[in-house]
């Protein structure tokens, strides 16, 4: 511990022109960091980890020595947390809709508390009606004058047009210029200086525009939480390994079938998972329900010609009783229960989900029901997945507005929620109430159950507003997805490519947006129904090229051709 | 001269009736408020409305966004199913409540009709969320609605995703929902028709047939006519919560209608000139049969609302 230290302290000081903020952010980043990983990791881990502060701290020193000095406008601590001098930060964000019985805002939470103290600031919040985040977002939006941050993705989810309409409209602040080591030395730590993450931080204008954002998973935690799971009593029954192609699974779901399993496959349209997580299209190298890059060209799955096959085995599957016929109308609950209930084989849903609906109450007490994950299956053996929907990127996109009063102190501020100390609050609480420390050392996020007193649950960490999640694959399996076949779902889905998926920080231009609006509505209308309409035979296959020209009638290539120029311009991006 | 002597009449009742003006205040708040004060928002449907703009700042498009809905390939399918709806329901389910009043009345033990009542009124009480999953429950693969219905026909599979079957399946399901609760008024009807009437009738030797049809229909026709008049200004909007709950991808071909696309317009894509513009055609249609149904009612039976 002490040499890193040591070793940070020389990286800085070799850098002499270096200014007072720049070293302070540097040195902070070491000592918030011993503190964290003396929690979680292990002794090697925090060696290796050591090895890359250090390279980042000369780095970013050496960074900081080209861009020049520039005057810090507000102190910072040792933690590196700035005083933002008694400033009043506005922040609008949706309110978590778990504890309307003790609170109605997120002042009364003692993490925000903390972060008041730490930083020496005082935060406003103003709350959507629970559930309504769409009518509360225009409503603000409507009213005379902006808070200054918006959270949680409202711009993105809610403002028509998106972040380009939203800057064109002086909605948002423009905060490119204030980006410098003095002012935001975490954010450009931890996303401009990334390789991988750097180019999602700014539009194709070339603003930045995703500071605050959160940083979703990291180089060896890139996976996703989705998982497509098989009664292990089912599959020895049938004599078979878990299946691998499109092939191994029909053969698999048929024999369940022949074993009397009622529903050997199911699937559910409430968090519409094998779609949007392309359980079963990714073999075909198509998306599912959305757009996505095949070697620089931008295809929107439902129109692609491999769509086809996908939805004939489907409709094979369907006719033949292998996928539960309900799978447009029941629910995630309903689908657990068939699993529960002996009458499901597999089961394409969030493994999050399976925690509370399946393990907890089935098979932690009755472990004969235990299940095995498969992997997103192929046509044939050893085919390369380029479609998995993957947890990392950025995330959770916060914004200034242009009626900030004070944007410095907004920039400083959402800066400031990068360093450890604050970074931890947001994504774990305080501790021994919202999270505990187990014997191993490693933070174990407290389950929210209304029982617990209110102050435990106000202790509680805020993930709307927090900028790291789900970055340690170890903590992951050990802590979080730790449950029955949760880890193995990750183990076996870690490895496949993502290649394909469209990326994120692909920014639409006004007009594009524009296209959006007029098109968008109406064709996944049309894909909705078609789709299943396809799956269930009601629409015989003969149709499809009518179904594929009404679909360009519908403005499709429209669509896709605005898709392809803004990768083009994100691709462009050094 | 004419608005002169109006308010003088209007003084001298206030004085007279000054309760009745005082409990009609929360009325007619509540009208400007939530009915007349939101027209203006209309506006909105002749601009590209951004919420930052405001309702003045926003750039005009003028018809582009009703142009727009009329070349949508679903604008047919949506209005056919809104009518197809709205037209199924009145035809099928306005009848109803009548007839169960009428025989209703003519049960003479006290109990019996107690409890039929309450047992009709009970699903009016259920939130429409419940009503559609038990609804879903008994339509979907393992319902047993589903199960007879596949057992005394040739008809297999899911009710609730056979585009053939929602209509059916809406408009028995708001029958059996309203019509205990929609009874209550002709109940009432019925009990403010004078005895003496039936009296005179069965010292003539009228049948109970002939005096339910002849004395208890014919006295119900100004309540039945009104209602019916009033139905006929609701039809464009029927219940989109239903529509919505029930609704899936499979089978919008019957079961999207005006409301849930613009649902999905204003609130899924945030497009909400679009989605106003549709409003206002709906409310315009709706008006347009208001006013057609009034006009034959007031030519036909001589009852109407103006």
């Amino acid at each position: 511990m002490k040499r890193k230290v040591v070793a940070l302290l020389l990286a800085a000081a070799m850098t002499i022109s270096l200014a007072a903020c720049g070293g302070d952010g540097s040195s902070s980043d070491s000592g918030a960091d011993t503190g964290a990983s003396a929690d979680t990791d292990t002794a090697q881990d925090t060696e290796a980890n050591s090895e890359e502060d250090t390279t980042q701290a000369a780095d970013s020193g050496e960074e900081s020595a080209d861009t020049g000095a520039t005057e810090a406008l507000f102190e910072r601590d040792e933690n590196g947390i700035p005083d933002l001098k008694g400033e009043t930060i506005t922040i609008w964000i949706p309110f978590n809709g778990d504890y309307t019985d003790i609170a109605d805002n997120y002042s009364q939470w003692e993490v925000v508390q903390k972060m008041e103290e730490l930083m020496n600031v005082h935060l406003e919040f103003t709350h959507p009606a629970i559930g309504q985040d769409a009518e509360g977002f225009s409503l603000m939006m409507a009213g005379d004058k902006l808070p200054d941050i918006i959270m949680y993705g409202g711009i993105d989810n809610y403002y028509q047009g998106g972040v380009a309409a939203a800057y064109a409209d002086e909605v948002l602040y423009d905060y490119t210029d204030l980006i410098n080591e003095t002012n935001t030395p975490y954010f450009m730590e931890k996303i401009l200086n990334d390789p991988y993450l750097g180019k999602d931080a700014y539009d194709d204008e070339g603003r930045i525009i995703r500071l605050g954002a959160m940083v979703s998973g990291s180089e060896e935690s890139c996976t996703t939480m989705f998982g497509i799971m098989i009664r292990k009593d089912y599959l020895e029954d049938t004599g078979l390994d878990v299946p691998v192609t499109i092939d191994d699974w029909t053969e698999m779901l048929t024999a369940m079938k022949e074993n009397g399993v009622k529903y050997p496959l199911v699937v559910d349209n409430e968090g519409n998972y094998w779609q949007t997580r392309n359980a079963f299209s990714s073999a075909y190298g198509v998306d599912a329900n959305g757009y996505y890059v095949e070697d620089g060209v931008v295809q929107y799955g439902p129109y692609a010609p491999a769509y086809e096959d996908y939805l004939k085995k489907m409709n094979e599957w369907y006719t033949a009783g292998l996928l539960c016929p309900d799978f447009q109308s029941q629910s995630r609950s309903d689908s657990w229960s068939q699993m529960a209930n002996d009458e499901a084989g597999a089961i394409a849903n969030h493994t999050w989900d399976y925690t509370p609906s399946y393990y907890l109450p089935v098979e932690e007490s009755n472990p004969d029901k235990a299940l095995v994950a498969a992997d997103l299956p192929v046509l044939n053996e050893g085919d390369p997945i380029h479609l998995m929907v993957t947890n990392r990127g950025l995330a959770l996109y916060k914004y200034i507005t242009a009626d900030a009063t004070n944007p410095e102190a907004c920039v400083y501020f959402l800066d400031a929620l990068y360093t450890d100390v604050i970074s931890d609050l947001l994504e774990y609480g305080i501790e021994d109430k919202g999270y505990t420390v187990n014997e191993d050392g490693a933070k174990i996020i407290t389950t929210l159950s209304k029982e617990l007193s209110d102050e435990v649950r106000l202790g509680a960490r805020i993930y709307e507003m927090s900028t790291a999640s789900d970055y340690d694959i170890d903590y992951i399996k050990n802590y979080k997805y730790c449950n029955g076949v949760q880890p193995q779902c990750i183990d076996v889905l870690i490895d496949d490519g993502y290649d394909w998926i469209y990326p994120d920080g692909a920014t639409l231009t006004t007009e594009e947006s524009e296209d959006i609006a007029a098109y968008k509505s109406d064709i996944d209308t049309y894909v909705d129904e078609m789709v299943a309409k396809f799956i269930t035979g009601a629409e015989s296959f003969d149709n499809y090229e009518t179904y594929r020209e009404t679909l360009k009638t519908l403005g499709v290539e429209t669509l896709i051709a605005d898709y392809q120029a803004a990768y083009d311009r994100y691709d462009a991006r050094n | 001269m004419k608005f002169k002597n109006f308010l003088t009449a209007f003084r001298k009742d206030l004085r007279k009736h000054a309760a009745i003006y005082i409990m009609l205040i929360p009325v007619l708040i509540y009208f400007v408020l939530f009915c007349y004060r939101p027209m203006a928002g209309l506006l909105i449907a002749f601009e590209n409305y951004k919420p930052r703009k405001g309702i003045w700042g926003s750039d005009w498009v003028g018809l582009k966004n009703f142009i727009n809905f009329f070349q949508s390939p679903f604008f047919w399918r949506i209005v056919k199913n809104t009518l197809w709806l709205s037209f199924g329901t009145l035809v099928f389910g306005f009848p109803f409540p009548i007839f169960f009043a009428i025989l209703l009345n003519e049960v003479k033990n006290l109990r019996f009709k107690k409890v039929v009542q309450t047992i009709t009124y009970l699903p009016h009480f259920i939130t429409m969320v419940i009503i559609c999953s038990l609804i879903i429950q008994f339509t979907n693969t393992e319902g047993f609605i589903t199960t007879m219905v596949n057992t005394i026909s040739s008809h297999t599979g899911a009710l609730i995703t056979d585009e053939k079957c929602f209509r059916a399946i809406y408009i028995i399901s708001e029958i059996w929902q309203t019509f205990g609760w929609n009874s209550i008024i002709y109940f009432a009807a019925i009990s403010s028709i004078d005895a003496e009437q039936y009296e005179a009738a069965r010292i003539d030797g009228a049948s109970r047939w002939q005096m339910m049809f002849k004395i208890t229909l014919p006295e119900l026709i100004p309540t039945i006519m009104i209602l019916l008049i009033m139905q006929c200004g609701r039809i464009m909007s029927v219940g989109w919560e239903k529509a919505f709950l029930l609704q899936t991808p499979i089978t919008y071909n019957t079961s999207d209608i005006i409301s849930t696309y613009v649902y999905r317009q204003g609130f899924v894509e945030m497009n909400y000139s679009n989605s106003t513009a549709v409003g206002m055609f709906n409310s315009v249609v709706n008006l347009l049969l208001l006013t057609v149904a009034n006009s034959l009612s007031k030519k036909f039976t001589e009852s109407s609302l103006w």
